[in-house]
């Protein structure tokens, strides 16, 4: 971000400078486009977010790492601060608000209060073991406070795996018995989107946020994830597929067969039974793992952790070689 | 920051959650004549990353140890690297069986 912009973003922040309409219009543009709807739609999608007002969101944080919102934070075209001005109105974030304890907890109590409800989004796995001990936020336990916000919520966007699945914590001997919002939450009726991926694609949350508020639920696959993101593997689309398909196989990782774009499936790529946007959306539109010469360990999959690992042999082998 | 935003409970402060962090933080603070006597600091999460990591390729340690937080990614990464590469890990290689 150049000086210039971070000054404007400054004085947005207070209050001085909404984004101007060209930058407004390039977010609905690009929006418009990640969705599927055509540059053309991009006026649609400028009326739905400028004639409603922006939706509140609660972000909770669980058993996670922050990863997802570090990711969403290095979001790219639109920026964050174009996110928080002009899409939504983030106001419970652990980790980007200003308030601390009693403030925070009066913060997120306003916001639940809110007459035209709120969209609740969930980072983390969510421990159950022991009443849910394993993990606390206040005075409550994780799993009770995701329990109470998300039930009144008019719609759950569970972020990343943990969110989605149960995540690293749940892996194998899960010893907090982490769980991801669906299943933990199943009895209070929850059922939330899966933005899955370990992180995932900021995009993929900024889209499926834009998707609700223009066109309402997006469609989902078996595992709840948003299909307009989720439909294909990541072999698919890879740019070492025709390698793939050729029977080249890089032997190693310092080999120069490796540099030329030889397929890393033998290496323990787990591309082809993962079902992501990652070649075609790429991470801050410049790059992905696989492009950058590290294997797909598969993290937009229910316990990958374990069903994927070990992460550098292909899957068929199952044990180290 | 803290003395308008805590509950203060007598003389002891709690702040939870503590935000801007990574993580899941509680500070308790006793006070006495406007002073800190006493203070207490707790994470509020258990994972068990350490109790997950047992038995699994030495490789692998990397990728699960980076999920230990998603701000100092590689902290944590190239740390669980750093004892993979000493001779006594050979000793510890249990995995597969």
């Amino acid at each position: 971000m150049s000086n210039a912009k971070g000054f404007n973003s400054l004085k947005m922040m207070a209050g001085e400078k909404q984004p101007s309409r060209r930058d407004f219009m390039k977010f609905c543009g690009t929006m418009a486009a990640f969705l599927g709807m055509g540059p053309a739609f991009a006026p649609t999608v400028a009326h739905a977010l400028t004639t409603k007002k922006r939706p509140s969101v609660v972000y909770l944080h669980c058993a996670e790492c922050t990863g997802c919102t570090e990711g969403l934070l290095r979001a790219y075209e639109p920026y964050f601060d174009e996110i928080i001005m002009s899409t939504i109105s983030l106001d419970y974030c652990e980790t980007v608000m200003a308030a601390a304890g009693h403030a925070a907890h009066a913060a997120l109590e306003k916001a639940l209060r809110n007459p035209e409800g709120y969209i609740c989004v969930i980072e983390g796995g969510i421990p159950t073991l022991h009443g849910g001990e394993y993990g606390k936020v206040g005075a409550e336990t994780m799993f009770q406070l995701c329990a109470r916000v998300a039930s009144k919520a008019i719609a759950t966007i569970a972020m990343g795996s943990c969110a989605s699945f149960g995540g690293v914590q749940a892996a194998a001997p899960n010893p907090s018995g982490a769980k991801g919002t669906n299943e933990a939450l199943e009895a209070v009726g929850v059922k939330a989107i899966n933005i899955a991926g370990c992180p995932p694609n900021p995009m993929n949350f900024v889209g499926t946020v834009v998707h609700l508020l223009t066109k309402g639920m997006p469609e989902l696959d078996n595992w709840n994830r948003p299909k307009l993101f989720y439909a294909d593997t990541v072999h698919a689309h890879c740019p070492r597929q025709e390698h793939f398909n050729k029977g080249e196989f890089a032997p190693s990782f310092d080999s120069k067969e490796a540099k030329k774009g030889w397929c890393l499936y033998k290496l323990g790529c787990k591309g082809p039974y993962t079902y992501n946007n990652c070649p075609t959306a790429l991470f801050n539109q410049v790059n992905w793992p696989v492009q950058a010469g590290a294997p797909c360990i598969g993290c937009s999959e229910p316990n990958f952790w374990d069903d994927y690992s070990p992460f550098f042999h292909p899957i068929e082998d199952g044990s180290e070689t | 920051m803290s003395q308008t935003t805590a509950t203060s409970t007598g003389k002891r402060l709690i702040v939870d959650p503590v935000t801007r962090i990574e993580g899941h933080l509680k500070v308790e603070v006793e006070l006495e004549n406007d002073r800190v006597k006493n203070a207490w600091v707790s994470t509020q999460l258990y994972r068990g990353i350490e109790q997950i990591l047992k038995g699994r390729p030495p490789e692998d340690a990397p990728l699960f140890t980076q999920r230990a937080c998603g701000v100092c990614t590689n902290t944590h990464a190239l740390t669980s690297i750093r004892p993979s590469r000493t001779p006594s890990a050979l000793k510890c290689r249990r995995w597969p069986g």
